[in-house]
């Protein structure tokens, strides 16, 4: 069954990735466009994309390591780190899981691949994951962490990264646009999966035996292998790191199937 | 059959539409135990025919006839429940002005957006953006936000963008009734450039003036079904006829002989207190023989026949001519027997009135209309007894000018003062 079933999964994936050269454009442009008008009417603007995760890592910094006085070393970087890559996760699928239903205008008149709609959710929220970066690579810096070449394995966490935030958003977007329950229980579920992800605590405070929820969380593994990167200066386990990958490309194998076999009548749905 | 740049081959796509009258939560939570009860409504039957490239090709019908449903399945998106599809190449599809333009961003930016959704290729977009800028006449506005513009501006962008995409086929969706009188003849003569550039046009109108003006083709759709597939003319004038056959059904009257009555569909109604109703009434030649289409400046008769159910005094018969179409909708002439001069006395219920309005058909190419109205203005307020709209309608030719309703019968004289004759010089 799961022999059969993964070149059909694969065939899939390939489908919505084999795109025309003028629909990346168009990816290319959605981004850009719901990133220039999103803080239109802001004296702050863009600055907003960066002052909100610096608001909350100082937030959580004073709750948990003055308050609550957790000793994890270098807790700032350990921080910033985890927010950093949650956010990113959090903004990209609320963003792709909602855009069909958000872009509707579209999608219902146009006939554009709809993956389109979908990527350029996804890589508008890497536009702003591009800006927060840059206050990560400060805080390291002022915080006198060093990069060793181990941080040249970040890229390639950022690909898994990428691949989940698409694999969730292929699959629930257009379920979302059928059953508007979908919205509201991803929302829960950022909620619930920010507090079971180790953003704020250190990995080492959950008992022995609550392990294996680490261990199946995508976004667990995910900023684990970005904090030994950047953080510890630790080449990843490739085995483990492996793993992960192989999670992001079954979520990602995932969520092109479901989508490629809605999305004939999605717009019958709406 | 190659060459055919649309082929739809017996096509049929039915909706399903959910029943949902829960009002109160107890039916809401028991509904979820019962199966889901549905109507299906059946948009398009068994629906074939082919296009060759080139063509443009007008698709009419009344509302919920299957026209947006068959050019969504053109466009590709929806998917036919039986039947083929097929388009060869590539596919504008103008379902709607101004798709993802946004008030925050630019004009130039929002015809670059707009261009890319609808396919312009990226390399020509810089120059494309300046075209359509210049086509709506924005050139002062072109690094304006969106949000500055008045909504003609808008929808003149959006039209300029729009009919600039560079597409093999484009699917227009009722989106003439776009802009001022200068700006649509703009528009027309982008439709004529389009047809001697062999691109294939599917346009989708009620407006029949245009429909007939510009297409060599029309899909007729009646109830999901393809009634007919001719040449513009003569679907056209048969869609009338056969709408002026179905109204006078609804209204509960059989429609009478003669060639020159016929009605289109839209809002057809007919109102009164009914002391007076209209039995029957048609155009005719002034001899009393039937007649076709009216030749523009062709003295004509409107026959109409009444009877009185109730006791009337000072009976007001008249007619109100109105145009179909595109320029549609206000009065052009109307008139009634007391205007005329020729009051009409007392009836008595059952009386039966046989009336003959002569007048002069000095109308420009077209379709037109006639509401016919009985009342009385004998006690102060005016009471209608039988309004019927869109009694009779009838289509207008041969008339020397085209722009326009009326033939105000110009002629031209010319001199040159001063000069003398030609053979002079030499």
């Amino acid at each position: 069954m799961a022999t059969a079933a993964l070149p059909r999964l694969a065939s899939d994936a390939l489908h919505n990735a084999r795109l025309d050269r003028r629909y990346w454009n168009l990816i290319v442009q959605f981004a850009v466009k719901d990133f220039k008008i999103r803080y239109t009417h802001s004296a702050l603007g863009y600055a907003w994309s960066v002052l909100n995760p610096l608001i909350f890592a100082v937030l959580y910094y004073l709750v948990f390591s003055v308050f609550i006085r957790f000793d994890v070393p270098n807790y700032p970087c350990y921080l910033i780190l985890g927010i950093v890559v949650w956010n990113f996760f959090a903004e990209a699928t609320s963003n792709g899981v909602g855009s069909l239903l958000t872009q509707s205008g579209i999608v219902t008149k146009a006939a554009l691949p709809r993956q389109v709609i979908v990527y350029a959710a996804v890589l508008n929220a890497l536009l702003t994951f591009a800006i927060t970066t840059v206050v990560l690579f400060v805080v390291l810096r002022v915080t006198g962490t060093p990069l060793t070449s181990a941080a040249i394995v970040f890229p390639l966490v950022l690909v898994d990264l990428v691949l989940l935030a698409l694999g969730v958003s292929l699959l629930l977007a257009p379920l979302h646009v059928r059953y508007h329950d979908i919205g509201y229980l991803w929302g829960i579920a950022l909620q619930v999966g920010f507090w079971l992800t180790p953003v704020i605590y250190h990995d080492l405070m959950i008992p022995p035996r609550w392990h294996w929820l680490l261990r199946f969380n995508p976004m667990a593994r995910i900023i684990g292998h970005s904090r030994d990167a950047l953080i510890y200066g630790r080449w990843p386990d490739w085995a483990t790191f492996g793993r992960t990958t192989a999670i992001a490309l079954v979520v990602a194998l995932i969520g092109s199937f479901v989508f490629r076999r809605m999305q004939d009548r999605l717009v019958e749905y709406y | 059959m190659t060459d055919a740049a649309i082929e739809v081959r017996g096509v049929s796509k039915t909706y399903r539409i959910p029943h949902e009258r829960h009002t109160t939560l107890l039916e809401r939570i028991l509904a979820r135990f019962r199966p889901p009860g549905f109507e299906e409504l059946a948009a398009l039957r068994d629906v074939t025919f082919s296009l060759p490239t080139g063509s443009f090709v007008g698709v009419i019908g009344a509302n919920g006839s299957g026209k947006s449903t068959l050019l969504k399945l053109l466009a590709g998106l929806l998917v036919p429940d039986a039947g083929e599809v097929v388009v060869r190449g590539t596919v504008a599809p103008l379902l709607e002005l101004g798709l993802g333009f946004h008030n925050e961003l630019t004009v130039a930016e929002n015809i670059a957006l707009y261009g890319s959704v609808l396919g312009y290729p990226p390399h020509a977009m810089r120059e494309r953006v300046e075209e359509a800028v210049a086509f709506a006449e924005l050139e002062r506005f072109r690094d304006a936000k969106l949000k500055s513009l008045s909504s003609g501006m808008l929808m003149r962008l959006a039209f300029a963008t729009a009919l600039r995409a560079e597409a093999d086929i484009l699917l227009l969706d009722e989106v003439l009734a776009v802009g001022d009188a200068r700006f649509q003849q703009k528009c027309f003569d982008v439709f004529a450039d389009l047809k001697r550039r062999r691109r294939t046009i599917v346009l989708v109108s009620h407006d029949l003036a245009s429909v007939q003006r510009f297409c060599d083709r029309v899909l007729w759709l009646h109830e999901g079904r393809l009634a007919m597939d001719g040449d513009a003319e003569t679907v056209v004038k048969l869609y009338l006829a056969m709408s002026r056959a179905d109204t006078l059904r609804r209204a509960g009257e059989r429609p009478a002989a003669g060639a020159a009555r016929s009605v289109p569909a839209g809002p057809v109604h007919r109102w009164g207190s009914g002391a007076v109703q209209f039995e029957d009434g048609c155009l005719e030649r002034e001899d009393g023989t039937p007649l076709g289409s009216v030749q523009s400046g062709q003295r004509v008769v409107l026959r109409l026949a009444a009877r009185a159910h109730a006791a009337v005094e000072a009976l007001a018969v008249g007619f109100i001519v109105k145009q179909l179409g595109a320029l549609g909708g206000h009065v052009i002439y109307s008139t009634n027997n007391q205007l005329l001069g020729r009051p009409l006395g007392t009836l008595r219920p059952g009386d039966r009135l046989v009336m003959r309005f002569a007048f002069q058909a000095a109308l420009l190419d077209g379709h037109y209309a006639l509401h016919v109205i009985a009342a009385s203005a004998a006690t102060g307020d005016i009471e209608i007894f039988d309004w019927i709209n869109d009694y009779v309608t009838f289509t207008v030719e041969g008339s020397r000018c085209h722009e326009g309703v009326a033939d105000l019968g110009a002629e031209f004289h010319y001199e040159v003062p001063g000069a003398r004759p030609a053979v002079a010089r030499s």
